[in-house]
């Protein structure tokens, strides 16, 4: 989860300060498209979601309260938009175009020491996770990919515990499921 | 608990809680079939755990920024106008300006019902809907009452005659 922004900033943005809001908006961009483009797995629709989400969060800032964490708000906010543009019809359609198999998308991902092939491996593991149901799709990038504990999950999600584990449960017998299929056609994961 | 229980707990490793992992454990000790998902799923879960370091960038922060802003600012300046526009239709004076408005408005209205209430219907005439004028009936039925109308006064007139004659006669 991204670092939180000091309180006295939130405290400004929720007065209507505006400059105060852009550093917010600088400071937790980057998460936010990152958990976007995971759950969308195309630029577009990643920077609309970022958009629409950081001006719900304007508009509801009013309502902050300082117990929740911010970066818990924003998820919320991403998550249910990422789930309404999945659950559209249109994305369907889309599904089949994702961004990472366009001409020089490996470009826009940060670099790790793991190099090209955790990329082809990030790219199968977005793949495998696109035919997914949408809440299953939640809870694994949650608490696989971004490493919430079931708690965060549960508030982010307004899920029970139970129903969290059991779509944790089918989602990584999914993925397992696709990761054996690139097992038995090669050897790159062992290799890792 | 037999291996398909095991199985989903193997699935929910990270999710069991001490006691639970260590129930586990025993089996995946004594039960090949367990031992060997288990060692499946912890690899997998292991890849899983590296990519999720691989995080996509946005190709141009400043600009997406600015998109935000641009957003937020608009949104925050027709928030200001509207509100310009509340705090003034809030104020004592338009108060007082409409309700003396909706007064004027009511009596005028009643007074245009009264008088319309004392103006005479000319004539109602109702005509139904898809009605067709009939010439042909129309025509006819008035060349019969003037037919007949002819044939009384030719009988009148034969009858004044004869009796003038009669008189005279007379």
């Amino acid at each position: 989860m991204a670092e939180q922004v000091p309180l006295e900033m939130i405290t400004r943005a929720t007065q209507g300060d505006t400059e105060a809001f852009r550093d917010i908006v600088n400071h937790h961009q980057a998460f936010a498209y990152a958990v976007s483009y995971r759950f969308l797995g195309n630029a577009e629709d990643s920077e609309d979601v970022v958009q629409e989400g950081f001006i719900r969060l304007w508009k509801n800032l009013h309502n902050y309260k300082p117990e929740v964490k911010l970066t818990t708000w924003l998820y919320r906010i991403l998550i249910n938009l990422c789930l309404d543009v999945l659950k559209s019809s249109q994305r369907k359609h889309q599904r089949n175009s994702r961004d990472v198999k366009e001409e020089g998308a490996l470009a826009h991902y940060s670099a790790t020491d793991d190099g090209v092939r955790t990329q082809e491996l990030h790219e199968l593991i977005q793949e495998a996770a696109s035919d997914l149901s949408p809440n299953q799709k939640a809870v694994f990038i949650l608490r696989d990919l971004e490493d919430l504990t079931v708690e965060e999950v549960c508030s982010i999600l307004s899920m029970s515990a139970g129903n969290v584990k059991s779509n944790l449960y089918y989602a990584r017998q999914q993925m397992s499921e696709k990761l054996k299929k690139y097992y038995q056609t090669t050897d790159k994961i062992t290799t890792i | 608990m037999n291996c398909s229980e095991f199985e989903k707990r193997i699935y929910l490793y990270r999710e069991l809680t001490v006691k639970e992992r260590e129930i586990t454990d025993k089996h995946i000790g004594h039960c090949e079939s367990c031992s060997a998902l288990a060692a499946k799923i912890f690899q997998q879960q292991e890849i899983v755990r590296k990519v999720s370091s691989v995080k996509s960038t946005v190709k141009d922060p400043e600009w997406l920024t600015q998109r935000i802003m641009h957003s937020v600012e608009r949104k925050e300046k027709r928030t200001s106008r509207l509100d310009g526009i509340a705090t003034f239709l809030d104020s004592l004076f338009v108060r007082y300006a409409f309700s003396a408005l909706s007064v004027l408005l009511i009596a005028f209205l009643y007074t245009e019902h009264k008088s319309a209430d004392q103006v005479q219907p000319i004539a109602k005439i109702e005509i139904r809907e898809g009605t067709v004028l009939n010439t042909t009936s129309f025509f006819k039925s008035y060349l019969t009452s003037r037919q007949k109308k002819e044939t009384t006064l030719s009988i009148s007139r034969y009858t004044y005659n004869r009796s003038e004659r009669l008189l005279k006669t007379l």
